[in-house]
């Protein structure tokens, strides 16, 4: 009568795949309008105003805002917020100061499954995109420091933290696949460091992030 | 104990065909799936697994947590501000064709998104699983099972229990173990989570913390609980069997009862807040501000009682240094003196053949130098002698049969027989105590016992200085504790790590003391 625990884990995860039906939340885009008085705006690769110029949108643009998350206090026509909105069709983030949405709308957090970037603290030495759709890592050195730009990420399971590193030097971008399943978390942040393949030093952490691979 | 398992699954079948309980009927639960307006649709939020607890003859604590960003440093596990219906079911097989019991409770941010469920009116003594869905996420299945009738007989109960589970310093292989073994019960005996980081060097870490920062808020301890519940080979422990559990000191902070860094009131607070969200604990340790119920008994037919203690939350102040006169000032108090007369009034009665006291810190005296006028341990038993004198004199005059203490703390497995005074080495044995070594946290830089040590100290026969678990299996007869090693915690690769018995020893009914197996 000795029972398989391995057994009626597999019967029960049978089950759960018959019963479970769950598809990823839908993403709850919002609309907004570029409101700057005028110039274009800046997007930003993250929601800093020390990351990298990635582009322009031109004012009174209509945008579609996949989330909103916390970066730099910056000041505009539609108010002085901390919200940076993220737009994928702009490939980045744009202040909130600048972005007018309806009153009755709110984007949700960053971190819904269609990509997000984040960067190192301070001046953005490292920054990096997490590509939901191909889940992958872009990780960008912005700065001659003489460290490289790295990535340190979670998945489930309980392993971590493992890196995706860029010390190719400043001004350049490397791809780092990322072993996580559709519909599952990722979390992350960036740091610099100097490279070592077991145990970093980092420095300069930005802020983490959850985001879902697509 | 195959015997004992047949007539369980046959009374169940009766007891479902009797109407006993709710009956499955043809409206899937799910169906009935309602939630909140306005909660914000949610990835699949039961990334924490589940668990089970505090088994009594009808009710056993089913537990989830909802957390589908769980390393997320607000501690709110990526669930928006807003309560959420979540749905339990508790079936008497794995595929859930026989649902006995269900029902909705609602959770929110309030209290961590956590889920306690406490059916009632079950059947004593039987397998049950159980799971839970909300906004149409199905979680993991556990398994768990019902204490079995106070006064029956029962042929036979294997228990694993273990504790220390830092999570930088070591693979959980330890509950990969304990999953593998399907025992009835498993005791974790405290250190679930650890305030800090590691102090180790990197050679004696395995993996790192998302969020490093000690755990100084409610926010912090509760990211620290998620990422832990993270592991796979614990949620599968957690899903194996119902757990019994008491925490030790670093739920809060290092000897948080100390005089040096004492736990202000609302570390304590926070720090219990966290720990009862994230237990399978029953709704009389829900916290009181800075007070926590930990303390409490489980009967296992007329086998095995076991004695729950909190020896952190009650005790008087550690002494400062090893001063003999203050370890040895019979008015102090390792317990507090409600719990030491809940305790000791409990040994008046004697329902059944073992009594297993599951708790902290040491409680055999150890005395490196087996000089009387030299005193050692100022945070185990040994810093509290009163309180041990009183509570071992309390069970050899009511004469309680069977005594085992059973100890987690200081990750190396032991093996002692209890007397009244340890250095008379011809005194009685009156119980024995099983310490189990820890889950990862290292004994790095530990020595063994000398030989000298020992002869100083020869009620302890066992000492080891590896990760793993004690299994112990009762019967009327006779007990049997395997201590489990694990070959190495720094290896992740399960197929490279071996888990095996390093020794075992027998503790026959009615004659006190180990024996090798």
């Amino acid at each position: 009568m000795a029972r398989s625990p391995i057994r009626i884990a597999a019967a029960a995860l049978a089950a759960a795949a018959a019963l479970a039906l769950a598809a990823p939340p839908a993403a709850a885009a919002v609309d907004g309008t570029v409101e700057t008085g005028g110039e274009a705006l800046t997007v930003r690769r993250a929601a800093s105003t020390s990351s990298t110029d990635v582009g322009e949108v031109a004012n009174g643009t209509a945008v579609s805002i996949d989330c909103r998350t916390t970066g730099p206090e910056v000041s505009g026509p539609v108010g002085t917020t901390t919200r940076w909105d993220y737009v994928p069709e702009l490939e980045g983030y744009v202040s909130g100061a600048y972005v007018r949405i309806a009153d009755s709308q709110t984007a949700p957090d960053c971190g819904v499954g269609t990509g997000s970037a984040r960067c190192s603290s301070g001046s953005c030495a490292g920054e990096a995109v997490f590509d939901s759709a191909d889940p992958r890592f872009v990780v960008y050195d912005q700065a001659a420091d003489g460290r490289s730009a790295v990535v340190t990420y979670w998945l489930d399971g309980g392993a971590g933290p493992q890196y995706a590193w860029n010390s190719e030097g400043n001004g350049t971008d490397v791809e780092r696949p990322v072993e996580v399943a559709s519909g599952e978390w990722i979390h992350y942040r960036v740091c610099v460091a100097n490279y070592s393949d077991s145990d970093p030093d980092l420095e300069s952490c930005g802020p983490a992030i959850t985001d879902y691979a697509a | 104990m195959a015997q004992v398992n047949r007539r369980l699954v046959l009374l169940g079948g009766v007891a479902a065909a009797a109407g006993a309980v709710t009956l499955p009927t043809s409206l899937p639960a799910w169906a009935r799936s309602r939630t909140a307006a306005s909660a914000p649709a949610i990835r699949d939020p039961f990334q924490l697994g589940v668990a089970s607890g505090d088994p009594l003859p009808d009710s056993v604590v089913l537990w989830t947590r909802l957390a589908p960003a769980p390393l997320n440093e607000d501690g709110f596990g990526g669930m928006p501000d807003a309560a959420y219906d979540v749905e339990w079911e508790l079936a008497t097989d794995e595929n859930f064709g026989s649902v006995v019991q269900n029902g909705t409770v609602s959770t929110s941010r309030a209290m961590g998104h956590s889920v306690h469920v406490e059916p009632e009116g079950l059947e004593a003594g039987r397998d049950y699983f159980y799971r839970f869905r909300t906004e149409g996420h199905l979680s993991p299945a556990g398994r768990t099972r019902t204490a079995p009738a106070a006064d029956s007989a029962v042929d036979s109960l294997t228990y694993c229990f273990t504790s220390c589970q830092h999570w930088e310093e070591g693979w959980y292989h330890a509950h990969r173990g304990i999953a593998d073994d399907d025992p009835d019960l498993v005791l974790f005996l405290g250190d679930y989570i650890y305030e800090k980081p590691s102090g180790r060097e990197p050679e004696l870490k395995v993996r790192g913390l998302a969020v490093t920062d000690e755990t100084t808020t409610l926010a912090l301890y509760r990211a620290r609980y998620g990422q832990h519940k993270t592991d796979s080979d614990l949620q599968a422990a957690h899903a194996a069997a119902p757990w019994l559990v008491v925490f030790d000191d670093h739920e809060v902070v290092n000897n948080w009862n100390s005089t040096s860094s004492p736990a202000g009131t609302q570390r304590k607070e926070e720090a219990f807040q966290a720990f009862y969200e994230n237990m399978p604990i029953r709704s009389s340790a829900v916290p009181d501000g800075a007070k926590i119920q930990l303390y409490r008994r489980f009967q296992w037919g007329q086998l095995a009682r076991f004695h729950l203690l909190d020896t952190r939350q009650h005790r008087d102040a550690q002494a400062e240094d090893d001063s003999c006169s203050v370890m040895r000032d019979p008015d102090r108090t390792i317990t507090g003196s409600e719990q030491e007369k809940w305790l000791l009034d409990a040994f008046a009665t004697q329902p059944s053949t073992w009594d297993f006291l599951g708790q902290q810190v040491f409680f055999a005296q150890r005395d490196g130098d087996g000089d009387k006028d030299t005193c050692d341990d100022t945070d185990a038993w040994d810093g509290y002698e009163g309180s041990r004198d009183r509570i071992t004199q309390g069970w050899v005059d009511a004469g309680v049969p069977n005594m085992v203490v059973l100890t987690g703390d200081v990750h190396r497995h032991w093996a002692a027989d209890l007397r009244q005074d340890y250095f008379d080495h011809d005194s009685a044995v009156v119980g024995s105590e099983l310490v189990t070594t820890s889950v990862s946290s290292t004994s790095a830089g530990a020595e063994p016992p000398s030989e000298q040590w020992l002869a100083n100290n020869p009620h302890i026969k066992y000492c080891q200085g590896e990760r793993g678990y004690v299994r112990v299996t009762a019967t009327s007869g006779e007990l049997k504790a395997d201590f489990r090693v694990v070959s190495d915690a720094l290896e992740q690769d399960p197929a490279k790590v071996e888990i095996t018995t390093d020794a075992s020893y027998v503790v026959e009914a009615g004659t006190p003391g180990l024996k090798p197996a």
